[in-house]
């Protein structure tokens, strides 16, 4: 199934980062361990975001081009550890190009056989469900196996016009 | 078209107030989904779920529960506007969440170039043709091909566990063997979204 576009104006790539840079997203890092090798592979996404809770969904998008997503998503089970704002280095280990990029975090195997990143703010262990191309993206959706907020609770890393931030409860 | 998985294998009893207990973590943006039907009457409803989605062709999307009075009033139109609200749009955030007609009485806002409602104050607007929308679970996922992108005024609302709030720059501290004066500028970030 494609999703195609009907654009009556040209956006060029620029205006649509442009744009779309107000949009403040939470940091997910997306992660498994290869049942063959026993490396674990990861990535980071700003597009994780809730689904259905009747039956529990929670869906991302990614680069059709992304050479991680297919490595991580053959091992069938999955993880997403939605990071804290203390977790910047986290998320440049993991948006690296290379192999082993968990080498360098701290992470524990859940009973999933998924890694859980330490000091997250909550852990989702998934199973993808259906992918679908749209444009130069592919949509996934996951059924959730299991979600475990962490406690005690900390602040959110949230990404916003190009920067790191954080979460400030409005007065 | 219903892509809704035939059986998910949820071994965990995962109860509505766990999902939301858990998801509430997830910080959001705050959108305003509007539109204008034959009789004038502007449509609007708010969605937590407004993401990017394709640079080329330009898309976005966003979910919406299927218990929405507003979204089958929408849906005909087949246009939207996505208006990402900022902090000082709490107020309109609330009327647009509520149930129910004339939700949009006196809420200012100027027509975009598909005549659908911009809502002055937002911080960014998105003019979308719908393209794609399938059910999942007991949400619709819509896919919108983007016609029109314009920046607004104003920093963007957030929403997380259950209370609006303000996005909060990170300052990073400068390493110890570093003078602060001479303290490097905060490296950009790798694109999060890939």
């Amino acid at each position: 199934m494609t999703a195609t576009a009907i654009a009556p104006r040209t956006i060029d790539s620029d205006r649509y980062r442009a744009v779309m840079r107000h949009l403040p997203t939470g940091v997910a890092a997306v992660c498994s361990t290869d049942p063959v090798t026993g490396i674990q592979n990861g990535m980071i996404v700003g597009t994780f975001a809730s689904l259905s809770m009747e039956p529990a969904l929670v869906t991302f998008s990614v680069m059709h081009s992304s050479t991680s997503w297919p490595k991580i998503s053959e091992a069938g089970t999955f993880s997403v550890s939605l990071l804290a704002e203390d977790q910047q280095q986290v998320c440049r280990a993991l948006s690296a190009k290379g192999e082993d990029k968990l080498s360098s975090v701290g992470w524990s195997e859940s009973e999933w056989g998924t890694p859980h990143l330490h000091g997250s703010l909550a852990w989702f262990d998934c199973r993808v469900e259906q992918q679908f191309t749209a444009g130069d993206h592919v949509v996934v959706i996951a059924s959730v196996l299991d979600m475990t907020p962490a406690e005690p609770a900390s602040a959110p890393l949230i990404f916003h016009g190009g920067r790191f931030g954080s979460f400030r409860e409005a007065a | 078209m219903d892509i809704t998985p035939a059986s998910t294998t949820a071994l965990a009893d995962i109860t509505p107030a766990h999902y939301r207990q858990v998801l509430g973590k997830l910080p959001t943006g705050v959108t305003a989904i509007t539109g204008v039907n034959d009789d004038d009457e502007k449509l609007g409803l708010v969605v937590g779920t407004f993401q990017s989605l394709s640079l080329d062709p330009p898309l976005v999307m966003f979910c919406v529960d299927k218990s929405s009075s507003s979204w089958p009033k929408l849906r005909k139109l087949q246009k939207f506007t996505a208006n990402i609200l900022s902090d000082d749009q709490i107020s309109i955030c609330r009327s647009l969440s509520r149930k129910g007609p004339q939700k949009f009485e006196g809420l200012p806002c100027t027509a975009g170039p598909l005549g659908t409602p911009h809502l002055d104050g937002a911080t960014a607007y998105i003019d979308c043709v719908v393209t794609a929308e399938v059910v999942v679970g007991d949400h619709y996922m819509v896919v919108g091909a983007v016609t029109n992108m314009e920046e607004g005024t104003g920093d963007a609302l957030l929403f997380r566990a259950g209370k609006f709030g303000q996005y909060l720059p990170i300052e990073i501290p400068a390493p110890e063997s570093v003078p602060a004066k001479q303290a490097p500028v905060e490296s950009v970030p790798a694109r999060s979204a890939s």
